[in-house]
């Protein structure tokens, strides 16, 4: 679906990203992780064209992503900001339908398929029930779920969500992270990038690791999540086990060799 | 899920708002020092109240709807573009900047040969402040950078006024600028509503075809930009827009403050704080608001006639301090 090759970005005089190579399929939930500064969020915003690339090129299709009109790209890719929030108190289903705006005219009302895929999302996400309610009235969890029913309502082939769980108690966490698997194994492309590595490890099919604008590893979670994987870029001695659902990440202190 | 749809629901919204200029806009033009019949708009030759009602009170009304209308769209607009309550086209000094590129027109007596330079003049004016507080504060100001940097634009543009007052030739074209300043529908001509009215148009248009996209930005520029909007275009259609209502206006009424305010304020629950169908109710409701307070100060018994952008300001001016100190809590 979508190809990065030797991608480079600088921010002022840092560059944030040194070359990275990146591919999407349908069907694929991958996890972008990595410590504070890696260029994970950087590397999301190449990807959903809000950043161009000083070099390097990615593909969505078979057009280059520069080439795409933004009316057409809103429409194949959904973005969930960091920390994503309404600045006026609008009812929640309003906010959901938002995400429609690419399907829409100017003072074209909602059709009949819009407000099919609004209620879906309402649903997918459990906020339904909270439709009329004025979203920034809601706890932060709540809120964060509205943004992601937002960004699945659009209905696009590939979900480019930031940090979509920060914020989130362990429930609502496992909530969001089986929403978005069963998103991906319904024939669409996920990637999101996140902070803990047992739910990363558990729930995508693929994990890049990255470190200093970098991709340090890549794989599967098991060929991702080594010991040797962790203390080198983290620096931290990290336990893996194998549970039943899944590897198990627990960071158990620092790496001697800091 | 029929609520999702707009336009039936603000349907309701829209037709009270225009029966409420409707009849506003009758009233206005029967309150005058004298008694004259409605029908004196339809009559023909040079009769007292033909010329009074076509040359003297239709204008004023025209004027009124189209000043009102368009000072409580840019407001909505604005905003909406800097997702903040305290914008309008006043307080962001958009106004006295436009007042300054008119007042140095009426100063060099441009306006005698050249009649368009005033509204032209006035234009520049709004949008060099409007581009200046773009600058100045970002593109996401808090309400105190929003506020400050308004403060700035028009402490600029004011003392340029004032130095133009300070150096006129002679005491009675410094009482004309300072009369001029404080904002009035009286006395306007045919003449002047067709000088506003084709940039009022154009500017009405611009922020009315913004409306998607206001409603984009309410979750910020980013997710606005992936959700397919062209945000360079969006804000200069804004900017543009704002400065050409805002400019005309205030080159053929002088400055009429708080209407961009107070108005998108009282509306925005009514239409689900959704900065898209703030947009036709703020017009309707500028329209008016504008037609009311100016009926107000010709009922108002005062000597000499309360200009209306005093009685706009004297109003306008608490309610926003209300609005600050509840926005102080909401925002910071």
């Amino acid at each position: 679906m979508l190809t990065a090759t030797d991608i480079h970005l600088r921010r002022g005089d840092n560059t944030v990203l040194k070359g990275v190579d990146f591919h999407l399929s349908m069907g694929e939930m991958i996890g972008l992780i990595g410590p504070n500064g890696a260029g994970k969020t950087s590397l999301l915003r190449c990807l959903v064209g809000l950043e161009r690339p000083e070099r390097g090129e990615i593909r969505l299709g078979d057009k280059s992503l520069a080439h795409w009109p933004a009316r057409a790209l809103a429409s194949e890719i959904a973005y969930l900001a960091q920390s994503a929030a309404c600045h006026w108190p609008m009812a929640v289903e309003r906010i959901v339908a938002l995400g429609r705006l690419p399907h829409l005219g100017s003072w074209q009302s909602p059709a009949a398929t819009d407000v099919a895929a609004v209620k879906q999302a309402m649903a997918a996400t459990d906020v339904a029930h909270l439709r009329h309610r004025q979203a920034t009235a809601l706890s932060g969890g709540e809120q964060a779920r509205v943004q992601l029913a937002r960004s699945l309502a659009v209905g696009a082939r590939g979900l480019f969500a930031d940090e979509p769980v920060a914020g989130l108690d362990p429930g609502h966490q496992i909530q969001v992270m089986e929403l978005l698997r069963g998103h991906a194994r319904s024939g669409h492309a996920v990637v999101i990038v996140l902070h803990d590595l047992t739910l990363a490890a558990r729930y995508c099919s693929r994990l890049v690791l990255m470190a200093e604008g970098k991709v340090a590893a890549e794989g599967s979670p098991a060929e991702v999540m080594t010991p040797g994987n962790l203390a080198a870029v983290y620096g931290i001695a990290a336990r893996i086990e194998t549970h039943d659902t899944g590897l198990l990440v627990v960071p158990a202190g620092l790496a001697h060799s800091r | 899920m029929t609520s999702l749809s707009f336009a039936r629901r603000d349907g309701r919204l829209l037709l009270l708002l225009g029966l409420l200029v409707a009849v506003l806009s009758v009233v206005s033009l029967a309150v005058g020092p004298t008694e004259i019949p409605l029908s004196g708009l339809f009559e023909s030759g040079d009769g007292p109240n033909a010329i009074i009602m076509q040359e003297l009170r239709l204008p004023r009304v025209l004027l009124a709807l189209c000043v009102g209308g368009t000072l409580g769209l840019a407001g909505a607009a604005l905003q909406g573009l800097l997702r903040n309550p305290l914008a309008e086209p006043g307080l962001v000094g958009a106004s006295s900047s436009a007042a300054l590129g008119a007042v140095l027109v009426l100063y060099f007596g441009i306006y005698n040969l050249f009649p368009l330079a005033l509204p032209v003049a006035a234009i520049l004016g709004a949008l060099a402040a409007v581009g200046l507080l773009y600058l100045l504060a970002g593109r996401n100001p808090g309400v105190m950078t929003l506020i400050l940097a308004g403060i700035a634009v028009s402490s600029l543009a004011g003392s340029v006024i004032s130095l133009a007052i300070n150096m006129s030739p002679n005491p009675h074209s410094a009482a004309e600028i300072v009369f001029w300043l404080l904002g009035s529908l009286k006395d306007r001509s045919m003449d002047h509503f067709r000088l506003a009215l084709p940039f009022m148009v154009a500017g009405t248009a611009l922020l009315l075809t913004s409306g998607a996209a206001l409603d984009a930005l309410t979750l910020g520029e980013d997710t606005a930009r992936t959700l397919g909007f062209n945000l360079g275009r969006v804000r200069f259609f804004l900017v543009a827009g704002t400065a050409l209502t805002v400019g005309s206006g205030v080159a053929v009424t002088g400055a009429i403050g708080f209407i961009g305010l107070v108005v998108p304020h009282l509306l925005r629950p009514f239409v689900g704080y959704q900065p898209r169908r703030l947009l036709p109710a703020s017009l309707l409701g500028g329209m008016a608001l504008l037609l009311a307070a100016d009926i107000g100060v010709r009922l108002i018994p005062t000597q000499l006639e309360l200009k209306l952008g005093v009685l706009t300001s004297l109003v306008g001016a608490p309610f926003f301090l209300a609005l600050v100190l509840k926005t102080r809590k909401v925002m910071q």
